[in-house]
C-alpha cells in the first residue's frame, strides 16, 4: 500500500496532467459518499477534483454549516439534499418555528449554482417567496423539486413552479404541510408540463385541485409513471387512468360510491406499486386482477381488517415492500411469510388505540416475527410496532433475517405484562447475526433492556451508524459501557432515559464517530451546567425546555440537541429553543 | 296517538336508491332521522307497552332473539324483511309510570340490533358487568368517551404510565386516525343521540363496538340495511373526506 501510495505520489509530482486526466474518468464512477469522503481526504489534488466532479450532496442538518461554505467547496453541483428539523418533528415533538429555513439556500442556489438541477429539502420551512425566487431564478433547468415533510407555504408559491419550472420531472409534496388556496397550481403543471415521471402530493390535504387537470398531466405527459395524490374520488380518475398508459405507482384517492361501481375502473398495465387510501374490504376485490404483479403495497390508510390483509397478501407472490397497520396481526405476518418470498421491505405501523376501531385480532407479536423471519429471508429493512415480544423471537431475526440493513422495534404500551422481558439476549443475537446493520430503533419500556443489554448493543454495533432507544437501560454504568462502543455511530436519538445529564455528556466523549445527539426525556441537573461537560469546539448544544401547558394540562419534557458545526451557533433562533453556550457563566432556563 | 303501526326503514333494507343525486340523498337521510323523530311520538304506545312486556319477561338478558330487536341483515340472507318497528320513543317514558317503579326501560344496541326491555336497577347493573367483562378493558359508553376524548393531539403529550412519554405517533397516520374516528363518531352521535332522546334508562353498551365496527368492516352493508347513503362527510363512514 505504501509502495503503491509513493508511486501515486512520484506520479502527480512528476506528471501531474496524466494523472488529472486518468482521476478525471474514474471519478464520476465513484458516487458512494462515503467513498468520495476518502478521495477527497488523500491530498490537496484529490479534494480539488472531488469538489469539482461531486454531482450530489446530502446535508443532514442545515445548521452544521452553511450555504457560503457549500458554494466555496461545490460550485458544480449538480444536487442537493438538505434536511432541517430534527426526526422527532415527524412525531409532533417539536415546535413549528423551530427553525430549518430555505431561505439563506435558496437565495444562495439563485445567486451561485448555475449547475443545480435537483432540490431536496426535507423537514423544513419554505416560504411562497422561497419558490417564487427558486422558480424565477432555476426554473428553465430545474428537474427535480422535492419539498418533503415541509410546512410554511401556500398553493400560491406552487403556482411559481408550476408556470415556471417546464423542465420539471419530479415535483414531490409528501406529507408537507401546505395552506391552500385553490387548486391552479395544478392547473399551471398540467398546461407548461409534458416532462414530468413524479407527481407527488400524497397526504397533503390538498382537495381543491381538479381530476380534470390530473387528466391533462396524464395525457400531455407521456412518460408519467409515479402518481401519487390527496383523497380524489377514484370514479373520478378512470380518465386519468386510462391516458396515463406507462403508470407504474398510484396512491391516494378515495372510495365514497357503492362497491360494485369500481369494478368499472381499470387500472393501467405495467402498475405495480399501489396504495388506494380508505380502501375497504368491499373494494379489495378490484387490486386482485392484478395482484400478483404487485411489488409494494401501501395499506397504511385502508380500512382493512386482519382477514382482508390475509385475502389480499396472498395474491401478492411478487411483493417486495409493505407498508400497513398492526391491524394486519400473527396471522396477516404468517401469510406474509408464506407468500411474499422476495420481501425487502416491511413497514408496520400503530393503528388505533381504540379497541373498537381496529380488528380485535390486530396485534403482532412475537409468533408474527418468528414466521416472518423464517418465511422472509431477504428482508433488508423492517420496522414494527408489537405488542408482545420475546428473546426468542429476536434471536430467529438474527438467525434468519442476514440481509438486515435496518431495524426498528417498538413494543407498545397498551399490555401490562410481556411474556419475555427484559430482551438482552435477543438484542445480543440479533445485533451478532444481522452482520450488515447500519440503523437500529429499539424502544421498550423501564425493564425492557437493563445495563447488561445496553451494553451488547454497544459492544456488537459494529456498522451501525444511525440508532433511536427508547426506555432502555437501568442506570448511568449502562450508558457508559455502551458508549464504549458503537464505533460507527454517528446521529443518535434517545427518548425516556434515565441518564443523568452527567453520564449523557461524558458517553458524548466517548462515541467516537457521534456528530449528532437527540435526547427527550432524561434526568436533568438542577443547572443545566452537567451539559456542559460534553463542550467542545464545533459543538453546538441547544435546549428546547420543558413546556408545561395549562389548558389542555400537557407536560413536554426537555429536549437536548447537540451536532458539530462548521458554521458555528444558529442565528436564527426562535423563543422555544435556548443555545447552551459554554462561556457563559450561568444558564438560563 | 294514531293507532297505526308505524313502519320504519330504520336500516334502510330497501336498496338505497343510487340514482339519487348527492343532494337528494342528503335531504332524504336528514328527513329519515327527522322521520323516525316524528315517528315516535306517533307510535302506538299500548304496542310499545305490550313489546316491553314481552321483552321483560325474559329471563336471560342477553338472549337478543327474545326481546324485540331489528335483526341485522346477515351477510348470507339480505332478503329477510325487516319487522316493523315501534322504537325507542318518547311516549315509553309514561310507561314506567304505569309499571312497578322499580324497573326501568333499558335499550341495548349491539351489532346491529336494537333491544328494549324492561328491567329492575340490579338486573340491569348485573347486565352491565356481563357487558364489561364479555368486553375489552377499553369498552366506554359514548357518552363518557365523548366527554373523555381529549384530542388525539393531547393524547400524544399526556403522561402515560408512570409519568413516563408516551409513545408518540407519526402525523400522517395521528391525522388518518382522527379523521377515521371522527366520521365513526359523527355517525355514532346521530344515531345515539336520537335514540337516548327521552330515554330514562338506556346504555349504548361497549357492545356499540361491535355495532360500529361492523360499521367500520363493512360500511357497505349499512348502506343496504342502515341509512340512505349520501356522499357528505358525516355519513359515508367510508371515507371520511369530502372527495
Amino acid at each position: 500500500m505504501e509502495e503503491n501510495g509513493n508511486k501515486l505520489h512520484k506520479t502527480m509530482t512528476s506528471q501531474p496532467g496524466m494523472s488529472d486526466v486518468v482521476l478525471g474518468c474514474v471519478m464520476p464512477y465513484i458516487d458512494d459518499p462515503k467513498d468520495r469522503d476518502a478521495v477527497s481526504l488523500v491530498c490537496r489534488r484529490w479534494y480539488e477534483l472531488d469538489a469539482l466532479t461531486r454531482k450530489h450532496i446530502t446535508i443532514a442538518l442545515c445548521y452544521t454549516t452553511s450555504p457560503d461554505r457549500l458554494r466555496r467547496r461545490f460550485r458544480h453541483l449538480e444536487s442537493l439534499k438538505l434536511k432541517g428539523k430534527p426526526r422527532a418533528a415527524m412525531f409532533n415533538l417539536i415546535p413549528e418555528d423551530w427553525g430549518g429555513y430555505v431561505t439563506p439556500w435558496v437565495n444562495e442556489i439563485a445567486e451561485n449554482f448555475n449547475c443545480l438541477k435537483a432540490v431536496h429539502f426535507r423537514r423544513m420551512i419554505v416560504k411562497d417567496s422561497d419558490l417564487e425566487v427558486l422558480a424565477r431564478s432555476r426554473g428553465k433547468v430545474l428537474q427535480v423539486l422535492k419539498l418533503d415533510k415541509c410546512s410554511g407555504f401556500s398553493t400560491d408559491g406552487l403556482l411559481h413552479v408550476g408556470r415556471l419550472c417546464r423542465q420539471l420531472r419530479t415535483l414531490f409534496l409528501e406529507e408537507s404541510s401546505i395552506i391552500e388556496k385553490d387548486g391552479q397550481w395544478l392547473h399551471e403543471l398540467a398546461v407548461n408540463n409534458s416532462v414530468l415521471t413524479n407527481l407527488n402530493f400524497y397526504m397533503t390535504d390538498l382537495v381543491k385541485v381538479s381530476f380534470e387537470d390530473l387528466e391533462f398531466i396524464a395525457q400531455n405527459c407521456r412518460n408519467l409513471a409515479s402518481v401519487k395524490i390527496s383523497d380524489c374520488e377514484i370514479l373520478d380518475l378512470v380518465g386519468f387512468f386510462h391516458a396515463a398508459s406507462v403508470l407504474e405507482e398510484f396512491c391516494g384517492g378515495s372510495f365514497n360510491e357503492q362497491p360494485e361501481r369500481y369494478t368499472a375502473v381499470s387500472f393501467p398495465p405495467r402498475l405495480c406499486r399501489l396504495g388506494l387510501t380508505y380502501m375497504g374490504k368491499n373494494e379489495m376485490p378490484i387490486v386482485f386482477p392484478f395482484a400478483s404483479l404487485l411489488k409494494k403495497l401501501d395499506l397504511l390508510y385502508a380500512l382493512l381488517d386482519t382477514e382482508d390483509h390475509c385475502l389480499l397478501i396472498q395474491r401478492c407472490p411478487n411483493l417486495e415492500v409493505l407498508e400497513t397497520r398492526n391491524v394486519i396481526g400473527d396471522r396477516g405476518l404468517e401469510v406474509l411469510a408464506r407468500s411474499c418470498k422476495r420481501l425487502k421491505r416491511l413497514r408496520i405501523e400503530r393503528g388505533a388505540d381504540e379497541q373498537e376501531m381496529e380488528d380485535e385480532e390486530g396485534v403482532v407479536s412475537q409468533r408474527g416475527l418468528m414466521a416472518l423471519a423464517q418465511g422472509c429471508l431477504e428482508l433488508e429493512y423492517l420496522a414494527v410496532y408489537v405488542s408482545d415480544i420475546t428473546n426468542a423471537s429476536l434471536q430467529y431475526i438474527g438467525t434468519y433475517s442476514k440481509n438486515l440493513c435496518d431495524f426498528r422495534l417498538v413494543l407498545l404500551d397498551r399490555e401490562e405484562r410481556i411474556t419475555d422481558l427484559p430482551l438482552d439476549d435477543g438484542v445480543c443475537d440479533l445485533l451478532r447475526g444481522c452482520e450488515k446493520l447500519r440503523r437500529f430503533a429499539l424502544y421498550l419500556r423501564p425493564g425492557g433492556l437493563t445495563d447488561v443489554g445496553l451494553g451488547y448493543i454497544g459492544q456488537y454495533s459494529s456498522k451501525v451508524r444511525w440508532m433511536l432507544l427508547g426506555y432502555v437501560g437501568e442506570s448511568d454504568a449502562g450508558l457508559l459501557e455502551f458508549s464504549k462502543g458503537c464505533p460507527s455511530l454517528q446521529k443518535l436519538e434517545m427518548r425516556g432515559c434515565c441518564f443523568s445529564e452527567r453520564a449523557l455528556a461524558a458517553s458524548v466523549m466517548q462515541l467516537t464517530s457521534l456528530r449528532y445527539l437527540w435526547v427527550q426525556g432524561y434526568r436533568a441537573s438542577e443547572s443545566g451546567h452537567d451539559l456542559l461537560a460534553m463542550a467542545r469546539p464545533f459543538w453546538n448544544i441547544e435546549l428546547i425546555p420543558r413546556i408545561v401547558g395549562e389548558d389542555p394540562v400537557i407536560e413536554h419534557p426537555a429536549h437536548i440537541l447537540a451536532y458539530y458545526s462548521l458554521a458555528g451557533p444558529r442565528t436564527d433562533f426562535p423563543e422555544s429553543v435556548i443555545p447552551l453556550d459554554p462561556s457563559a457563566a450561568g444558564i438560563s432556563s | 296517538m294514531s293507532r297505526a303501526t308505524v313502519e320504519l326503514d330504520f336500516f334502510g333494507m330497501e336498496k338505497a336508491n343510487s340514482c339519487k343525486s348527492q343532494f337528494q340523498k342528503f335531504i332524504d337521510r336528514r328527513r329519515s332521522f327527522r322521520g323516525i323523530q316524528g315517528a315516535i311520538s306517533k307510535m302506538n304506545p299500548e304496542l310499545i307497552k305490550s313489546v316491553i312486556a314481552s321483552g321483560s319477561t325474559n329471563r336471560n338478558p342477553v338472549d337478543w332473539r327474545k326481546s324485540f330487536s331489528v335483526p341485522s341483515s346477515p351477510k348470507e340472507d339480505r332478503s329477510t324483511s325487516l319487522p316493523s318497528l315501534p322504537l325507542l320513543n318518547p311516549a315509553l317514558r309514561s310507561i314506567p309510570s304505569e309499571e312497578s317503579p322499580e324497573t326501568a326501560p333499558l335499550t341495548i344496541f349491539y351489532n346491529g340490533t336494537v333491544s328494549v326491555i324492561n328491567v329492575p336497577r340490579d338486573k340491569a347493573e348485573s347486565i352491565f358487568k356481563l357487558a364489561v367483562e364479555g368486553s375489552s378493558k377499553n369498552i366506554e359508553s359514548v357518552d363518557s368517551s365523548k366527554a373523555a376524548n381529549p384530542s388525539s393531539d393531547q393524547q400524544n403529550l399526556l403522561e402515560a404510565r408512570n409519568g413516563d412519554l408516551p409513545i408518540a405517533r407519526r402525523k400522517s397516520l395521528q391525522r388518518f386516525l382522527e379523521k377515521r374516528k371522527e366520521s365513526s363518531e359523527i355517525f355514532s352521535v346521530e344515531w345515539v343521540g336520537i335514540i337516548r332522546f327521552k330515554m330514562s334508562t338506556s346504555i349504548v353498551l361497549g357492545s356499540c363496538q361491535g355495532f360500529f365496527f361492523h360499521l367500520w368492516r363493512e360500511p357497505h352493508k349499512i348502506h343496504e340495511e342502515g341509512v340512505p347513503q349520501g356522499n357528505e362527510p358525516y355519513v359515508s363512514a367510508r371515507s371520511p373526506i369530502n372527495g
